[in-house]
């Protein structure tokens, strides 16, 4: 191998799936899911908090598990399928913690919610009936520096109970 | 530096794991691998490495798999994640000790990135793997194109972040043998939060026949350059009996046995003084998991 074969694979065409649509990001190596979202797709809801790993808030779900997309290299995700919050919501609907966030004001400054909903949305799908024990210690690393997480934990209580409704209905 | 942008650097992203161990050989101290990214991406946004080309081997399946069985053993692949650890059947039982890392890691989004092999090779003193592998008498498969060869992970770790592998070498599994049926562990650790490494962590798996100990290994992180064994109290303890007394006698034994430095998470004075008695939690909580007969 040598610096021209490495050099070669500087840039490189990705495709993902980003909320169900296909998506082709020319991506260098250094490029993070978070960059590419946020700077090449516009979708500008997830957020970049810490960059280390250590907040949670640029959670995104990426093919079914909860991820921190500060710490994902696109190139390395060729093929992969990203769910971010503006996937959560068909346009017109929200989505149940979504809407449980809006009702129970969940929500203070804003900057942890997407994150928030993301982790909360993980949870409610491994978990659909979770305790409030479980709801806070799956949301351990969601930093929230406005709030003390109460509403927030009512509102992942409150939806893990709409949705278990819908699903009896059914 | 900010953590907002990755300074310039080459990526590979072989398919198999022929073509890792190629680059890798090719490359030598140029490239590194990469695989859950936890450690090394944050390490390289706070500017602590700048490495020249980074080998990504997510892609390699076969690196990810956890398997049981009374001959070999538990063997688990280095790209098995934290999560596929707390998940899997075959880290019931005696293996709980693997779960007790899971349970109180930092959340639950690096359960889903994070590694066995990243966390091994990162060689922290603090990583939280290191002293539950160490208690359960592991060995790490390190894979080049020149060879394998088996190396018991009580010899592996050489100093914070320092290992002994070579040039072009690739950590391909860990394995840990098979316990006697009777043997229990436990680990647990002192952090400020959640989401920080251990000021200080203690391992230990043992059994208890007859009312006496048997079968002790005891294990101690973030109070030395590397992860420790303790095998001095582990001697003391063998055959003694399990009571409040001699748990009580071991874990002052520990202060004289460990080198903590003083760093941003605890200071030395703290780390000694607190180390036994992490340790001798770590120990009933054995003796709390035993089989009921």
């Amino acid at each position: 191998m040598n610096d021209k074969t490495i050099k070669q694979e500087s840039k490189r065409l990705i495709r993902l799936t980003v909320n169900g649509e296909p998506s082709e990001i020319f991506a260098a190596a250094n490029e993070t899911l978070l960059s590419a979202l946020r700077n090449r797709l516009d979708l500008t809801g997830t957020k970049y908090g810490c960059g280390t790993g250590d907040c949670c808030a640029c959670t995104v779900i990426l093919d079914d598990e909860a991820v921190l997309s500060c710490l994902c290299l696109v190139r390395e995700l060729d093929g992969c399928s990203v769910t971010t919050i503006e996937g959560l919501s068909d346009g017109t609907r929200v989505n149940p913690v979504q809407a449980k966030f809006a009702e129970l004001g969940a929500v203070q400054c804003g900057f942890c919610t997407p994150g928030m909903i993301m982790t909360i949305n993980a949870l409610l799908s491994e978990n659909p009936n979770p305790s409030e024990a479980e709801v806070r210690h799956y949301l351990r690393g969601n930093l929230c520096r406005c709030t003390g997480y109460v509403k927030i934990v009512a509102a992942a209580l409150a939806a893990a109970k709409s949705m278990n409704g819908d699903t009896a209905k059914c | 530096m900010s953590t907002r942008v990755l300074t310039e650097f080459s990526l590979l992203t072989p398919q198999t794991l022929d073509e890792a161990l190629e680059f890798a050989g090719k490359l030598g101290d140029r490239a590194r691998f990469l695989a859950g990214g936890t450690d090394l991406l944050v390490k390289m946004k706070i500017g602590a490495i700048e490495p020249e080309i980074l080998i990504g081997i997510k892609k390699i399946r076969q690196l990810r798999a956890i398997s049981y069985d009374r001959e070999s053993g538990l063997v688990i692949g280095a790209l098995t994640t934290y999560r596929d650890l707390c998940q899997s059947p075959a880290t019931g039982g005696a293996y709980a000790i693997l779960r007790d890392v899971t349970d109180i890691f930092a959340n639950e989004q690096l359960l889903n990135m994070g590694t066995v092999g990243g966390n091994i090779c990162n060689a922290s003193p603090a990583g939280d793997l290191i002293p539950p592998f160490l208690v359960l008498d592991a060995r790490v498969e390190l894979l080049s194109h020149a060879g394998t060869r088996s190396v018991r992970l009580a010899d592996f770790f050489v100093g914070p972040g320092k290992t002994v592998l070579r040039r072009g070498e690739l950590m391909s599994r860990v394995t840990v043998p098979a316990l006697a049926a009777d043997v229990v562990g436990g680990f647990l650790r002192i952090t400020r939060t959640a989401e920080d490494l251990a000021k200080v962590s203690a391992a230990a798996v043992l059994a208890v026949r007859k009312g006496v100990f048997a079968d002790v290994r005891l294990a101690l992180g973030a109070v030395a350059p590397t992860a420790i064994l303790l095998p001095q109290i582990e001697a003391y303890l063998e055959g003694r009996p399990a009571d409040d007394k001699t748990i009580e006698t071991a874990a002052n034994m520990v202060a004289e046995l460990i080198s903590p430095i003083t760093d941003l998470r605890s200071t030395a004075k703290y780390r000694t003084k607190v180390a036994g008695i992490v340790l001798k939690r770590a120990i009933n909580l054995c003796i709390s998991r035993r089989p009921k007969l």
